[in-house]
């Protein structure tokens, strides 16, 4: 092998809540515990001081104290625009301030200094990466990082920035259900079928997998980027903040300090009623009224809890079914169900799998870890330790140019194994024109501006005839690194256009650079 | 065979890239089954097994610490085995490919699928005297604004509202029975006011009488309703060279359509007080649409349209005509363009709606203009 395949590549599960590393040894995944002692990092990074950042368990130890300067959660903001429903939704119930940057992004402001969620998340592989050098005494500068199956190139590309700018080559972002099945199915020899339910702090991922003669081939995947843990949590919040105001008017909401008290406090009784019936809420002096302080002291049951997130449990279902569709796959087709995420111990979490799938989930896992882990065994797939497993993974959302009417019209449809290469026939619709535009676009949307746009070219020069004569033969290719290639052919002429798209991030190649050298200085 | 000495992966950049490169070559002169390395009587098993032998070797995962050309090549061998794959198998992906191919035979299919040659029973014998009460409630709903007026006729009306196909197919069929047994109509209506400024249209009689319109003047895009043209034969539309570009903004081709300015370039003299759908040319166009004579439908209508240029419900008919008779002549681009603009002009035109959507199924996709 050459020369870097002497050292390794890092798996690292970046999650929303909680981060976690893995790395191969000889051909079994490992976990590695952080300076703490944890397994798992919490995916938070604050400032305190003047220039003092701190990443993980002590950051999440002095949030309540600090929480305009600790940021949790960025996974939800990365990728995306301010302007997005998505972000308003979230920015409102943030302790910490969200804003707009120069191009339209959501970045997060700390004191009077903004900064991008690329920058932010960087600081927590920063992090793990540290965490790996540590147990291994080696410098590291390759990873695999996860992302969520329904992740767009925008997001998948601006978390390999994050990488980046972490001083990490990122050999390739892999989707989490899936690095779950490698690690799930890497050491079972017989052939099998998988569902991966994986519901974590930000999102819900579901995907088929079919495992057979050692490829893992991903049938289809589906989910919801916008479901998750912290949903429950606000809802919770919300429960206990309506109650009480209502019975002491006064919006907990509105204070950030009893917020984050009450955040923490809601994250808490919802991991305790995994594993109890009831819990207790104690938020002494959260508020001070007119004759004194206020506290907030409540028994919460799982019944309550459970009745409260109804509405986004039932939302678990409706992915798993056209995951199921896509994969041509009955419930009963599949043989395993695998859980993965923190979400997934909660009891109502396992009967809703139970019930779409009619069997129970396969235990014996760890839903924190098992990502991770997966992340570590597509390394050895890479550097040539794994060569009797390869993966096959899929296009989560279908790819296609803009068309009349504003329409979009898909050229590789989601749930497409890649690398994929299509084409497709285009026509003129005025006469005599003499160039069209080819504008990229992703997402399931019929319409394309509801969709992500990727990027756009002209090909001009086209011979003059009427409209609908002049064809135009557009091509993609996307390889297995997520890089779409864009082909346009005019077959009278030859004339030929290409470009080559790889999804934009919001940061330029400089400013990646900058932080990158930034972030090294910690 | 292929798997036989994989010592090669092992080697430098170079050699692996060189040793995926034959293998490349050999694909590109090979019949399915010799690229996966099977005999052509392979079993669909075998066919399976062999695509996943050969996909554990040449993924370009495998390959994903080498140098950015290496991966390239093997991106290429994976696909032409994927493709190979995909033909034996027959799976999605093959199928697709298979339709995107077909394009350019699908006109021909399509219009013989969408235009029976005779889509609508026949006319009924003519009748004269029409009753007072649907007549008297077409009269109400025409006089009212386009959208009020659809609100008019199900909201007076006790009874739950028709399904507007049949309503309208009565309506022509009224109009039908007016323009039969008014044979002179044909000889009065399309020589008045015959003011339309059309460049391209041969049979304008008046186009040298008109001022430059304002589009024209401020060296801006034509409005829609001038560039669609009743026919398409080529070279003829001689402004488009001369058009000044506009930046290229993404939305520009949808902007230049909905941009429409709201009244017609040049107002054509007549009685703009008469209510236009209540007039005998109004009637005498559907009937005309009803019998399948889209070019002369159309002719009746623009006369109509450029003396009511506020009239949208006249002015989708106008596009409707037009597009029918482009679909007529195998058009189905411009067809389809003109449908979508007869729905800008009224969204709830149901026939519009309805060609549109049995011709959308069966044309490819159109790429936007951008200007």
């Amino acid at each position: 092998m050459s020369s870097s395949a002497t050292k390794k590549i890092i798996g690292i599960d970046l999650g929303t809540s909680n981060s976690c590393v893995a790395l191969l040894e000889g051909t079994e995944p490992v976990v590695i515990h952080n300076q703490e002692g944890g397994r798992t990092t919490p995916s938070m990074v604050s400032w305190s001081g003047e220039d003092d950042i701190i990443v993980g368990a002590p950051s999440k130890r002095q949030m309540v104290t600090n929480p305009t300067r600790t940021v949790f959660g960025i996974k939800r903001l990365i990728g995306r625009k301010f302007s997005s429903p998505e972000v308003q939704e979230l920015a409102s119930s943030l302790p910490y301030s969200v804003v707009s940057a120069k191009n339209g992004d959501a970045w997060v402001r700390i004191d009077n200094e903004t900064h991008s969620p690329q920058e932010i998340s960087a600081h927590i592989l920063s992090k793990m990466r540290r965490v790996a050098e540590e147990y291994l005494g080696d410098a590291i500068d390759e990873a695999i990082i996860t992302v969520p199956a329904y992740f767009d190139e925008v997001q998948r590309q601006a978390t390999k920035d994050a990488g980046t700018i972490a001083g990490l080559t990122v050999r390739a972002i892999i989707n989490e259900p899936t690095a779950a099945a490698l690690a799930h199915g890497a050491h079972h020899e017989h052939d099998q079928r998988l569902a991966v339910f994986d519901f974590g702090g930000g999102t819900f991922d579901i995907s088929i997998l079919a495992i057979e003669s050692g490829v893992f081939e991903v049938l289809s995947t589906s989910g919801d980027s916008q479901l998750g843990g912290d949903d429950f949590d606000r809802v919770i919040i919300d429960f206990l903040a309506d109650e009480f105001q209502t019975r002491n008017e006064f919006d907990l909401r509105t204070d950030a300090v009893a917020l984050q008290r009450l955040k923490e406090a809601a994250e808490r009784a919802k991991i305790e009623l995994s594993s109890t019936m009831t819990t207790d809420v104690n938020l002494p002096f959260i508020a001070a009224g007119s004759t004194g302080p206020i506290h907030l002291q409540r028994q919460l049951s799982r019944r309550e809890l459970e009745s409260a997130c109804r509405h986004l449990l039932d939302q678990l279902g409706s992915p798993c079914e056209k995951a199921l569709g896509a994969a041509h796959c009955r419930p009963e087709d599949v043989d395993q169900v695998i859980l993965v995420g923190g979400m997934t111990r909660m009891p109502a979490v396992q009967e809703k799998a139970l019930d779409i799938f009619g069997k129970p989930p396969s235990k014996g896992v760890n839903p924190d870890e098992i990502v991770a882990m997966g992340a570590a065994i597509h390394s050895g797939i890479m550097g040539g330790e794994l060569q009797e497993i390869i993966l096959l993974d899929v296009t989560p959302l279908s790819l296609g140019v803009r068309v009349i009417s504003g329409k979009m019209s898909v050229l590789i449809p989601a749930n497409t194994t890649i690398p994929a290469r299509e084409s497709k026939i285009f026509a003129t619709i005025e006469d005599n024109q003499t160039f069209v535009a080819i504008e990229v676009y992703q997402g399931e949307a019929e319409m394309a501006a509801q969709n992500r746009r990727l990027g756009r070219f002209i090909l001009g020069d086209l011979p003059r005839a009427p409209r609908g004569q002049v064809r135009v033969e557009v091509s993609f290719t996307l390889d297995a690194d997520g890089i779409l290639e864009v082909e346009a052919v005019e077959h009278s002429t030859g004339r030929e256009a290409s470009v080559t798209i790889e999804a934009a991030s919001g940061l330029s190649q400089d400013e990646i650079l900058r932080l990158a050298g930034k972030t090294r200085g910690y | 065979m292929l798997l036989s000495g994989m010592g090669w992966m092992l080697g430098s950049d170079s050699e692996v890239q060189a040793r995926l490169e034959g293998e490349l070559d050999r694909l590109k002169s090979s019949d399915p089954y010799a690229a996966l390395g099977l005999e052509p009587d392979a079993s669909k098993a075998e066919i399976r097994a062999a695509f996943l032998r050969n996909t554990k070797v040449f993924h370009p995962n495998r390959f994903a610490r080498r140098g950015r050309e290496v991966i390239k090549v093997a991106n290429e061998v994976f696909l032409r085995l994927k493709d190979a794959y995909t033909q034996l198998a027959g799976e999605r992906s093959g199928k697709l490919r298979a339709s995107t191919a077909d394009n350019g035979r699908v006109h021909g299919e399509t219009r013989r699928r969408t235009m029976p040659t005779n889509p609508l029973p026949a006319p009924p014998p003519p009748r004269v005297a029409h009753g007072s009460g649907p007549r008297g409630k077409y009269t109400a709903r025409n006089s009212m604004p386009p959208t009020a007026a659809k609100r008019g006729v199900t909201q007076t009306n006790p009874l739950p509202a028709p399904p507007p196909q049949p309503n309208r197919l009565g309506e022509s069929r009224r109009a039908l029975s007016t323009a039969r047994s008014s044979d002179r109509l044909a000889d009065r209506l399309p020589k008045t006011r015959v003011r339309f400024r059309s460049n391209d249209s041969p049979d304008s009689s008046a186009r040298s009488q008109v001022k430059p319109a304002a589009w024209e003047r401020a060296g801006q895009a034509p409005p829609i309703s001038d560039r669609a043209r009743p026919d398409n034969r080529p070279g003829r539309d001689t402004r488009a060279a001369g058009r000044p570009a506009a930046p290229l903004d993404e939305n520009s081709a949808l902007h230049s359509h909905s941009e429409r300015p709201a009244e017609q370039p040049v107002k054509a003299s007549g009685s703009p007080a008469e209510n236009p759908r209540d007039s005998d040319e109004f009637r005498r166009c559907l009937a005309l649409l009803q019998l399948g004579q889209w070019g002369a439908a159309e002719r009746v209508l623009r006369n109509l349209a450029a003396n009511h240029p506020e009239d949208m419900w006249i002015m989708a008919h106008v596009h409707y005509a037009r597009a029918r008779a482009h679909q007529e002549r195998g058009n189905l681009v411009d067809a389809h363009v003109e449908l979508r603009r007869a729905l800008e002009a009224d969204a709830s035109f149901e026939d519009a709606r309805k060609a549109a959507e049995s011709l959308s199924s069966n044309v490819p996709d159109y790429v936007y203009r951008i200007k």
